[in-house]
């Protein structure tokens, strides 16, 4: 049945003969290309991975949360012999499903989604993200957020700012705008059911 | 008044985390929006310093060693489907709450004992590559097992295979030299059920382009990890018949 035994090959296994003749079976990426370790994996990536994830959910404790699950998840079954835009190609396909996992236990709903496009953004290959996200580090997500604020009436705008750039509290967001703590409540409120209204820019 | 469960919009303003349950109507909007302005410092998507040492030393834990990482059997992302789009990581990710892993990185710096993940460390070569499974990854032993014939010997003379199934498992036969050896027929990736390629001599997966050894090794495959070797099975010959040492059926 079989044309000859392991010793009759020269020994080599006959999988090593089949990976060279089809190059898309485990491909080793140049040296100068790949991480050396999960080590340099995780500090290439952790800060990347954490605003990305910061920019999905809006607050810290879930994004540190969010950011330990994908590399948790990813680190076991990484295969270093791959680019490093594969490796990260694949820690975004990762922090995708952990994301959307997240909104599902947490809301049932999924309010936000790392959308990944398939034009290859990353050296290397890979899918990188639709040109409404941006992993790198937020830019693009400053940008809206600041023109959301601009198309605001000055004093829903002035409560926003107070709380969302300048994170101050409800009690210091008041007093810098003279008015009661209540006041200031329904102030934020109410600015940002408008902002929910303005048509959606690439959300 | 009733008191309301506290709102998604609010925890986020507050920067805490975003309580559990079904949304009032409104809210995801309003949820979305004050997500997107929290954008708007630059500054605060950040991580600290503190996190992103804990974190690391957890992932060093959980690693097991360091500059190391053992191939992790059967956990890669993948459908079952064949050629499907890109699928979900390691399976067995439960979410890690905050508190948990925070404390087992303070035990980690603490010097306590690490938690370290069963993982077989399959003797990696050090030198980038994610490790390739060695040997067979070990031998089938049921609680109560029977001797059942599945091939005649004649099959295998001349170094040939057999494919047997039994109700409780699938597997191959084969004999090399004086070797006979029997090896489960389910691939160790996610299970699918291996097909005999008697022109290479080896077992094809269908569902990925995975492939083993008629002895069980893992020859190659197109995943994140290798797969593990197959299991393999005891077996004898007993007149003329090749028997497999199978997991008798419970009625």
């Amino acid at each position: 049945m079989r044309e000859g035994s392991m010793a009759e090959r020269g020994g080599e296994l006959p999988g090593a003969e089949v990976a060279r003749a089809r190059p898309e079976l485990r491909a080793v990426a140049p040296a100068a290309d790949r991480y050396a370790d999960w080590r340099e994996v995780y500090d290439d990536n952790v800060v990347r991975i954490h605003r990305l994830m910061y920019a999905k959910v809006g607050n810290r404790p879930d994004a540190e949360d969010l950011t330990a699950e994908v590399f948790l998840a990813a680190l076991g079954p990484l295969r270093l012999s791959v680019s490093r835009g594969e490796v990260r190609a694949y820690l975004l396909r990762t922090a995708q499903t952990v994301l959307a996992s997240f909104w599902r236990r947490r809301l049932g709903y999924e309010v936000t989604t790392i959308e990944l496009s398939a034009a290859p953004a990353l050296p290397g290959g890979g899918p990188g993200l639709s040109p409404g996200d941006d992993g790198a580090g937020g830019a693009v997500a400053t940008r809206r957020a600041h023109r959301i604020l601009e198309s605001l009436p000055d004093r829903y705008r002035r409560v926003l700012e107070l709380r969302f750039v300048e994170g101050r509290s409800v009690r210091d967001s008041a007093a810098a705008m003279g008015v009661t703590v209540a006041n200031a409540k329904v102030l934020q409120h109410r600015a940002l059911r408008l902002a929910a209204s303005l048509p959606e820019e690439g959300r | 008044m009733r008191r309301r469960r506290r709102r998604p919009v609010d925890a986020v303003v507050e920067d805490q985390p975003i309580p559990a349950g079904p949304p009032e109507p409104g809210d995801v909007d309003l949820l979305r929006t004050a997500i997107e302005l929290r954008s708007a410092d630059p500054g605060a998507g950040v991580p600290s310093e503190e996190f992103v040492d804990a974190l690391r030393d957890r992932l060093a834990a959980e690693l097991g060693a360091a500059g190391e990482t053992p191939g992790s059997p059967g956990a890669v992302p993948g459908p079952v489907r064949p050629g499907g789009a890109p699928g979900r990581p390691a399976t067995g990710s439960t979410p890690v709450s905050r508190r948990a892993w925070l404390a087992a990185a303070g035990a980690v710096a603490a010097g306590a004992a690490g938690v370290v993940l069963d993982r077989s460390v399959l003797g990696g070569s050090g030198h980038g590559e994610a490790p390739q499974a060695s040997g067979p990854s070990g031998e089938i032993e049921p609680v109560e097992g029977t001797w059942v014939p599945v091939a005649p010997a004649s099959a295998l003379a001349d170094g040939g295979a057999q494919r047997f199934s039994t109700s409780t498992v699938v597997g191959f036969v084969s004999q090399e030299g004086n070797d006979l050896r029997a090896v489960s027929g389910a691939c160790t990736h996610q299970g699918c059920l291996l097909r005999l390629n008697v022109d290479a001599g080896r077992l094809d997966c269908p569902c990925h382009r995975t492939a083993f050894a008629l002895d069980g090794k893992t020859l190659f495959h197109q995943l994140a990890a290798a797969p593990a070797p197959l299991p393999r099975l005891q077996a004898r010959r007993s007149g003329t018949q090749i028997e497999v040492f199978v997991p008798t059926e419970r009625s």
